[in-house]
């Protein structure tokens, strides 16, 4: 595993687009009112965490809605990896589940995920019950089909090896099919986790009084875009977080699972 | 009770995806007596694969007997049957000591025990050192060692090489084949070892069975004249190139 070498060059392009914007707005090109200066923005988010300056309706208030969000984000996904895993497995390994359940899967991905917020409000109510709906909706997609395709990959030479070791059953699928098909499983994790956030935001924004997405919702409606710029920072960062820890969770699982999420 | 592998009347028939039904093995008869080696030969698609899913007992055959010193066998696999297979099929998540003892884990042997017999077949197959690496840091020749000492250490009644140095370059594929005879010699391993060389079959074992092309089923038997002790030095023979082409002709319906 390499570790990774802090690379000047791949600073230059954001230190220019925040000098540009730093010259935009104080110039007056662009009105403070759509896009604050980068140092009005920076003493709002440290008082969005803090409180100390008290610039917004919101001041102090960041770690009540990360709070919120974060716990949403995180049911909903734990509900789509309970779902997706179990399902994955069955349709990757047995053939019949899989001509049972997949075509009918699939059916459902086929409708966008953003195509089900209508339908989800009339299910489960604005706000809390639509978010995690959603989230889960979302999460679970990529969780299934890469279990699915990590447990129908895992080869059959792998399995006979296990086998004849004298490996079978529980103990077959805990120490072989399971390690074999995990680093495809971690892919799918990710790429959940990262829309598990997306859609948070979807839920959010949609009406619930606590969470980023509200107070993004709520900033652009009292014409506060710093807040919003704000929280959309909050969410960023809360989402490379939330990356990073998973992506360490699974290298303990499985030492051979990259950054990539491949196998090294 | 030390009869060895018996394999009595095998018959295998299988359905393809496409609807056709293939005979694979017709009424097959072979002895592997205990602490010998005996390579089976024979053209590409004749059977040998099915014959060590069968005796392996990832497959049951559709008729006929396999028993290992008098018992039956059929459709149980089992570290008394160890595979060494064409490509090493190592467990890529777990390190090269791991991987070796895997096995004995399964069998609830101590930890101190499982690593102690795992680093003494790592040793002898020349990999002491390489213990805490990877399979994917190995090169091919070292993994196919890897897959050797995992079967190895569980001390199988049995061994089976299927192919297991095809994918290996010719110079390795010598050394490797050095390393059978020495294993056997400290060992006294009991191996059916299956491939298409002609001189591999020759170079590793006591006897040499040729099958006849699908549905398969033993053609000829060549023993192998002296002892392993000498088989690096009948391999410089004129004896051992008589036998080669004795075995090719048979093989080739010369």
């Amino acid at each position: 595993m390499k570790t990774r070498k802090f690379d000047p060059v791949g600073w230059i392009v954001p230190i220019l687009v925040i000098a540009v914007w730093w010259a935009v707005t104080r110039f007056g090109i662009v009105a403070p009112y759509q896009l604050p200066s980068p140092q009005t923005l920076a003493r709002v988010l440290v008082d969005f965490a803090t409180g100390w300056y008290g610039l917004t309706p919101y001041a102090g208030t960041m770690f009540l809605h990360l709070w919120h969000s974060l716990y949403r984000v995180l049911t909903g996904f734990a509900l789509a990896v309970v779902l997706g895993l179990p399902l994955g497995f069955a349709t990757g390994r047995v053939r019949l589940l899989r001509r049972l359940f997949d075509p009918f899967l699939g059916l459902i991905r086929s409708v966008p995920g953003i195509g089900w917020l209508p339908i989800a409000i009339v299910w489960f109510g604005v706000g809390e019950g639509n978010t995690r709906f959603l989230i889960t909706l979302a999460a679970f997609f990529p969780i299934y089909l890469n279990t699915m395709q990590g447990a129908a990959g895992v080869p059959d030479l792998t399995v006979r090896a296990g086998r004849m070791l004298g490996a079978r059953g529980l103990t077959l699928f805990a120490t072989v099919i399971f390690p074999a098909a995990f680093s495809q499983i971690a892919v799918g994790l990710r790429l959940g986790l990262g829309v598990a956030w997306a859609y948070l935001v979807l839920g959010e924004v949609t009406g619930v009084t606590e969470g980023l997405g509200a107070v993004m919702t709520d900033g652009r409606m009292l014409g506060q875009v710093d807040i919003v710029l704000a929280a959309m920072i909050v969410i960023a960062i809360a989402g490379k977080l939330t990356d990073w820890l998973l992506c360490a969770l699974c290298r303990c699982i499985s030492p051979t699972v990259r950054k990539g999420g491949r196998n090294a | 009770m030390n009869q060895g592998l018996v394999i009595d009347n095998l018959c295998h028939r299988f359905h393809t995806e496409n609807g056709q039904t293939v005979d694979a093995l017709n009424h097959l008869s072979l002895e592997v007596p205990a602490g010998q080696i005996v390579s089976v030969i024979g053209a590409s698609g004749c059977g040998k694969s099915t014959l060590l899913s069968l005796i392996a007992g990832f497959d049951r055959p559709t008729q006929g007997e396999i028993t290992l010193d008098g018992v039956s066998v059929v459709g149980k696999p089992s570290p008394d049957r160890c595979l060494v297979f064409q490509s090493p099929a190592l467990f890529e998540w777990l390190t090269v000591l791991q991987n070796v003892a895997y096995g004995l884990k399964r069998q609830g042997i101590p930890r101190q025990d499982r690593r102690a017999q795992a680093m003494d077949m790592l040793a002898r197959v020349g990999l002491s050192g390489f213990e805490k690496q990877y399979p994917h840091e190995l090169s091919g020749g070292m993994q196919q060692r890897v897959a050797l000492a995992r079967a190895l250490v569980m001390r199988p009644r049995v061994l089976f090489m299927d192919e297991p140095f095809a994918a290996l370059d010719a110079q390795l594929r010598q050394q490797m084949q050095q390393l059978v005879r020495s294993l056997w010699r400290e060992l006294g391993q009991t191996i059916l070892f299956v491939t298409h060389d002609i001189r591999e079959a020759v170079a590793v074992a006591h006897r040499v069975v040729v099958l006849t092309p699908r549905p398969g089923t033993v053609k000829a038997v060549f023993p192998v004249p002296g002892s392993m002790e000498n088989r690096e030095a009948f391999l410089h023979t004129d004896a051992y190139e008589t036998l080669c082409a004795q075995i090719g002709d048979t093989l080739f319906d010369r």
